[in-house]
């Protein structure tokens, strides 16, 4: 076994803050698209959270969000349908 | 029993017609009312866009029922919502699990005033009367292009 192993990491941390955290926010709205948008690619694929650099729990929250709103077709699963988001 | 606060979003049809939901809204509205709920309010959309085409139809037409009732009514309602022809999506959540009579006049009084308010405001910036809080902003087309490879390496399209 290498001894070394585990031992590189990666120097790059986000350090920013939870956009929902910096403004208290209590419930993210699955109809409310305009804020879900940005938390999805072009593709429609949602952002990881060490790129949005959402805590864990808004980041659950806006998980469930922005599935909701696919399944209600208010958001696309994938953008390479033939419509618009 | 405690009396909960759900909100029901429903897709409907883009082709009915007005009369049609007309009797769906009285219907359900009348479906709360026997069984003792309350209506917190209820927005229709209108015709908007889906984002992926359902029941090979691209448009549909979204209302928004939030109310105050039991889960026997909540079921009645969902039950009564799968029987619709019409009804092609719909969605029900809990918003607040103990929804008492006071916090129901204190919303109440809150969405109307937050409707009077969005409404003045509209009637001012002449904007759009698109979504129920005008919060849906543009429909406006997105990337249609066909992306080959996998571009999302660089999320730079979000906002940080």
């Amino acid at each position: 076994m290498n001894p070394r192993r585990g031992k590189k990491r990666k120097p790059f941390h986000r350090r920013k803050v939870c956009r929902f955290c910096a403004e208290h926010t209590t419930h993210i709205d699955f109809k409310d698209i305009r804020v879900l948008r940005n938390f999805v690619t072009e593709r429609g694929k949602i952002i990881p959270r060490r790129i949005s650099g959402n805590c864990a729990r808004h980041q659950r929250l806006l998980t469930t969000a922005i599935k909701r709103a696919r399944t209600m077709a208010l958001m696309p699963y994938t953008a390479l349908s033939p419509s618009s988001m | 029993m405690k009396p909960r606060r759900y909100e029901t979003l429903i897709l409907l049809d883009p082709d009915i017609s007005p009369e049609e939901q007309e009797k769906l809204n009285e219907k359900l509205t009348g479906i709360i009312d026997s069984m003792k709920g309350r209506v917190l309010r209820v927005e229709n959309w209108g015709r908007r866009r889906l984002a992926y085409p359902v029941r090979k139809q691209m448009y549909g037409i979204y209302v928004l029922l939030d109310f105050m009732g039991g889960p026997e009514l909540q079921a009645e309602i969902d039950r009564n919502l799968r029987i619709e022809e019409a009804v092609s999506k719909h969605l029900t959540l809990i918003l607040e699990k103990d929804f008492s009579e006071e916090r129901y006049e204190a919303e109440l009084e809150r969405l109307q005033a937050e409707k009077a308010a969005r409404e003045a405001a509209l009637q001012e910036s002449d904007s759009e009367p698109l979504g129920p809080t005008g919060r849906f902003g543009d429909q406006d087309e997105g990337d249609n292009e066909d992306e080959d490879e996998d571009s999302d390496e660089d999320y730079s399209s979000s906002s940080r």
